[in-house]
């Protein structure tokens, strides 16, 4: 998974020394520890908002989103398990914030037949692309897309975990990664490789 | 490639920190939480939840057992403050025992000493 704001990967001792003190804080947090619930906020907050913004589309929806999303994790802190890491754990609650705020379940165009078959993808551009432009390309995506490239592409979970956290299974979460990338590659004008 | 151009969807930031800090709300929701399922003290944001809730059932189940333990206490301290029956029935002259809370009338008196001749 990439590293929170840069795009170095950490390393794999990195990721398990990260992972052992959240999972230290929020063990604290499930026994009512409340500023060990705050350190996990503030450690935390920038990337669930970051999730919440680009799939809510709407920055006040994504503040109430990611207000509501912590307030469930207290909640639900004494169930976790850790069986995934503490971020993974509360990127699943955000996205269920954000999809059960969804007004309209959006009706999707008819995907590939056969999901399965389409190969790993890889999303470098033929040709650099301004920030804004492409922040506002992803934002035009239908929601499917959209949230299949956001979490598999931006938060680096794959199509399977992905799925799980979205409601669908790994080979339409897919199939969603392929139209994500057909379209923003026809609104950039510009090839993916 | 210039500076604000970018070659892979990676590239964009996954940390977008929001507008405001959330964390008050978050902490009055959390203060929500508690006395809405427990009725707990009001918790501050920053501070660490007292736990009267568990403090107060031992001394609640020492009360009871105190309550309990002195009213059969005082059971049997009356029971045994009571005049009891001896084997030989309520002879209250027999013996130095002299039970206050009988006395026999005269009229009874009379009819066992006429039976005792």
């Amino acid at each position: 998974m990439p590293d929170s704001g840069s795009s170095m990967p950490m390393s794999s001792a990195d990721t398990a020394t990260v992972m052992d003190f959240d999972e230290a804080l929020a063990r604290r947090a499930g026994r009512g520890d409340a500023r060990a619930f705050e350190r996990l906020y503030r450690e935390h907050v920038g990337r669930v908002h970051g999730l919440c913004l680009r799939m809510a589309r709407d920055a006040a929806a994504a503040e109430d989103c990611t207000q509501e999303a912590f307030i469930r994790a207290w909640r639900a802190l004494p169930r976790f398990e850790a069986r995934s890491s503490f971020g993974t754990w509360l990127h699943r609650i955000a996205v269920n914030v954000v999809l059960e705020r969804r007004r309209v379940p959006t009706r999707e165009e008819p995907l590939p037949p056969d999901p399965d078959a389409l190969g790993e993808l890889s999303w470098v551009f033929d040709t650099p692309v301004e920030l804004a432009e492409i922040e506002t390309a992803v934002a035009a995506l239908p929601d499917g897309a959209r949230d299949a490239l956001v979490l598999c592409a931006l938060y680096g979970y794959t199509s399977v975990e992905a799925g799980e956290m979205l409601g669908l299974a790994a080979g339409t979460c897919k199939a969603q990664l392929h139209r994500a990338r057909q379209l923003l590659a026809s609104r950039l004008n510009r090839g993916i490789v | 490639m210039n500076d604000t151009g970018i070659r892979t969807i990676g590239e964009l930031p996954v940390e977008v920190p929001p507008g405001r800090d959330l964390w008050p709300a978050i902490a009055a929701g959390i203060v929500a939480e508690r006395a809405a399922s427990d009725a707990s003290p009001t918790l501050a944001p920053a501070g660490i939840a007292r736990p009267l809730r568990s403090a107060r059932a031992p001394l609640a189940l020492f009360a009871v057992t105190a309550s309990v333990a002195l009213v059969g206490l005082g059971m049997w301290l009356g029971r045994a403050s009571l005049p009891g029956l001896n084997a030989a029935g309520a002879g209250a002259a027999t013996g130095s025992t002299l039970l206050v809370a009988y006395q026999p009338g005269g009229r009874f008196v009379a009819e066992r000493a006429a039976l005792r001749r």
